[in-house]
C-alpha cells in the first residue's frame, strides 16, 4: 500500500484541451472562482451526468456519460501517453472523493504490464493522485491482454489475480470507464469477503443500451 | 528545445513526463520523446529497375521543359511547381520519380485528402508497372513500404526521416494548410528535397520563393492548349441572384453543372427550392452516400448538382460548367475560388466551358480570383 505522493505542476495558462485561451467560454463566476483546466468550449463537451447504480450489490457512482468527446480525451491520454492530460478528468471532483470516501483505499483495476511499461506511468493512479487517498495496486492481469483489443463476449474471459500483499477493510475500486463491468465484476469476487466494505467509483459510464444500438 | 517530429520551438507544449521531455502539439500522433533518439522505420531497400513508366499521352513542349528541370534541380533543391488547375500536375514530377528509383532512392508522394491517395495510388500503379507503390491512409496501414508511398500527410508520421524525395500535392488544401504540426511531421519524414505541387501558393511558399530558397517552376497552360476559363462575375441581391441562377441554368441545361454554395444549410436549402424546377441533388460533407450521388451525376442522371466545397478539389466531370453562388462568402478563399472554377475544360474532349461567380458584394477574393486566371492566361510559364 502506499500513497501516491501529489504531482505538483505550475497551473496551466491555456487549456489543456484545445490549446486555446482557458477564459474562452467561461462565464464571469467560472473565472474568478473555478480553479479550471480547460476553457469554457471544451468544459460544455463533457457531459457531466452523476450516476449511482450497483454492481453485484455493491454500490457504485460514475460522474460523465461516456461521449465522443470523452472518448477522444481518453484516447490520447491512455494510447498517445498524452500524461499531461490527467487533472483534466477528475478536477471538478477530486475534493468530493476525497472527503466521501476519506477512509477507503483506491484500488485502481489493473493495465496490461506491456502497456503499462510503454507507457511509464499508470493512468488511473496519476488520474486518482488528487484525491489524495491511499493505493492499493493489489491487482495484476494474469493474461496480459490489452482489453481494447478484445471483444464484449472476449473481456469475460480476462483472468485477474490478486497479489500477495495485505489488504485493508475498506476499499474504493476504480476505473477510467465502465462498459461491460466485466473487469470491476471480477475485482469484486476476488476482493469480496464478509468483513471488507467495498464501493466503486467510476469517471464514466457507458450505456449498454448505447452500445447495443451502436452495434446494430 | 525542439520537436524532432513536427519542428515546434514554442516551450508552453513542452511538458515534462514520466519518461521525459515531450512535445504535446503533436501528442495525437503518439508521443515523442524530445531528447531521445527518434527510431528510423527500417522499410525496405528500392527494387532494380522499377523506374520505368509509361505516359498516357506525350507532355506538351511547356510540360516537357517543366518535367525536364524538376528532375534536374531536386537532387540539390526544393521545388515549387505552381500550375494552374487541369495543367497535369501529377505528370510533371514522373520524370523526377523515375529518376529517383534508378538511383534507388524512397520516394513518398504526400496528399491531404484520402480520396485522391486511393485515386492517385491507382494512377501510380498504371505508370510505374515495375514498382512497388503501396497507398497508406485511413483503412490501408498493413503495408507500410513500397517504392513510392502514396499516403496522407497525416501518415507522414510513420516515416520519419525515411524518404530521399518527397512530394507534396495541394499544399493549399485543407487539412495541411496553416496546420504547422503536420507541415513539420512532413519535413521531418523526408531526409532528402521537396517538391511542392499547387495552384495557389501560401504565405510559407511565397516567403520561399522570396528567400530563393526553393526554385520556382511555373505553368499556366493546360496540356490541350486552350486558355484557363475566366470567371465571369454578377453582382446582385440574393433574390436577384436567384432568378439569374435559374437563368443560367436554363441556358446551360444541357451540359452537367455544379452549383457551389458556401455551407451546408445553404445546400439544402437551395436543393430544396430548385428541385422545384429541375432534376437535380446535392452532395457535403454529411452526405451518406456521396460516392454513389457523384457517379450518378457522372452518368447524367441528373444534370444539376449542387455541392459544398468538398468537391472543389480531386474531381473530373467532363463538359462541367459552374456557378458559384454567393462567391463573396467568407468560407471561399482566393483558392478554392481558383480550384473550383479548375473544374471546367479539364478534358481533350472538352476544353472549353463557363464559370460564373455570383456575389452579393464586392470581394477581394473573386477579384483576385478573376485576375490570376486572366493573368495565367497572359503568361504561360515562368522559371526561376
Amino acid at each position: 500500500m502506499n500513497v501516491l505522493k501529489k504531482v505538483k505542476r505550475p497551473m496551466p495558462t491555456k487549456c489543456l484541451w484545445c490549446d486555446g485561451p482557458l477564459e474562452d467560454g467561461h462565464d464571469l463566476w467560472d473565472i474568478f472562482i473555478s480553479s479550471s483546466i480547460i476553457c469554457g468550449n471544451c468544459e460544455a463537451k463533457f457531459k457531466v451526468k452523476r450516476q449511482h447504480f450497483k454492481i453485484m450489490g455493491i454500490r457504485a457512482e460514475s460522474f460523465y456519460l461516456y461521449n465522443d468527446f470523452f472518448s477522444d480525451i481518453l484516447i490520447q491520454y491512455k494510447e498517445c501517453f498524452d500524461e499531461a492530460l490527467y487533472p483534466i478528468f477528475l478536477w471538478r471532483y477530486n475534493k468530493y472523493i476525497h472527503y466521501r470516501y476519506h477512509d477507503y483505499t483506491l484500488v485502481p483495476m489493473p493495465s496490461s504490464n506491456h502497456k503499462k511499461d510503454e507507457r511509464g506511468f499508470n493512468h488511473l493512479n496519476l488520474m486518482f493522485a488528487s484525491c489524495n487517498l491511499p493505493f492499493c495496486d493489489c491487482l495484476y492481469k494474469i493474461d496480459d491482454v490489452e482489453q481494447k483489443k478484445l471483444s464484449a463476449l472476449n473481456r469475460k474471459n480476462i483472468h485477474l489475480g490478486l497479489k500477495d500483499m495485505e489488504i485493508p477493510n475498506k476499499l474504493l475500486l476504480v476505473d477510467d470507464v465502465c462498459s461491460t463491468q466485466t473487469t470491476l465484476k471480477k475485482a469484486i469476487k476476488l476482493l469480496a469477503n464478509k468483513h471488507r466494505k467495498i464501493r466503486i467509483v467510476v469517471v464514466a459510464y457507458n450505456s449498454p443500451k448505447k452500445n447495443k444500438s451502436k452495434k446494430t | 528545445m525542439q520537436c524532432p517530429r513536427c519542428l515546434n520551438e514554442d516551450d508552453s507544449y513542452f511538458y515534462l513526463g514520466s519518461k521525459g521531455w515531450m512535445c504535446r502539439k503533436c501528442i495525437s500522433f503518439k508521443r515523442v520523446l524530445i531528447l531521445e533518439e527518434q527510431d528510423k522505420p527500417i522499410g525496405i531497400e528500392p527494387k532494380d529497375d522499377c523506374g520505368e513508366y509509361v505516359l498516357r499521352y506525350p507532355l506538351t513542349s511547356l510540360q516537357q521543359i517543366v518535367s525536364d528541370q524538376c528532375a534536374k534541380l531536386v537532387l540539390e533543391n526544393d521545388i515549387l511547381i505552381e500550375a494552374i488547375c487541369g495543367a497535369g500536375k501529377t505528370e510533371l514530377v514522373f520524370a523526377t520519380i523515375a529518376k529517383m528509383l534508378k538511383m534507388k532512392k524512397r520516394v513518398c508522394f504526400a496528399i491531404s485528402r484520402r480520396q485522391v491517395v486511393l485515386e492517385l495510388h491507382q494512377r501510380l500503379a498504371n505508370t510505374f508497372k515495375e514498382a512497388k507503390v503501396v497507398k497508406v491512409c485511413q483503412g490501408f496501414s498493413d503495408d507500410l513500404y513500397g517504392d513510392i508511398v502514396v499516403c496522407t500527410t497525416h501518415q507522414c508520421y510513420r516515416y520519419y526521416q525515411y524518404f530521399d524525395c518527397l512530394i507534396l500535392d495541394e499544399s493549399d488544401a485543407f487539412p495541411y494548410k496553416g496546420n504547422d504540426v503536420l507541415a513539420g511531421i512532413v519535413r521531418t519524414s523526408c531526409k532528402g528535397h521537396m517538391v511542392y505541387l499547387t495552384a495557389t501558393i501560401d504565405n510559407y511558399l511565397k516567403q520561399r520563393i522570396k528567400d530563393k530558397s526553393i526554385v520556382h517552376l511555373q505553368l499556366n497552360a493546360r496540356p490541350h492548349g486552350y486558355d484557363l476559363p475566366v470567371p465571369k462575375k454578377i453582382i446582385a441581391f440574393k433574390g436577384i441572384l436567384l432568378g439569374i441562377l435559374i437563368k443560367w441554368i436554363y441556358e446551360h441545361m444541357e451540359k452537367p453543372l455544379i452549383i457551389f454554395v458556401p455551407t451546408i444549410q445553404i445546400s439544402k436549402q437551395l436543393y430544396y427550392f430548385l428541385h422545384l424546377f429541375f432534376k437535380c441533388d446535392y452532395v457535403n460533407s454529411k452526405s451518406l452516400n456521396l460516392d454513389e450521388k457523384i457517379n450518378r451525376f457522372r452518368k447524367n442522371e441528373y444534370k444539376l448538382l449542387i455541392a459544398t466545397t468538398i468537391l472543389e478539389r480531386g474531381v473530373t466531370i467532363e463538359n462541367v460548367n459552374i456557378c458559384v453562388f454567393m462567391a463573396d462568402h467568407k468560407v471561399f478563399d482566393e483558392a478554392s475560388l481558383i480550384q473550383m472554377s479548375g473544374r471546367v475544360g479539364r478534358t481533350f474532349k472538352y476544353p472549353e466551358g463557363e464559370c460564373l461567380f455570383l456575389c452579393t458584394k464586392q470581394s477581394e477574393q473573386v477579384d483576385e480570383c478573376i485576375k490570376k486566371s486572366q493573368k495565367a492566361n497572359a503568361n504561360k510559364m515562368f522559371v526561376v
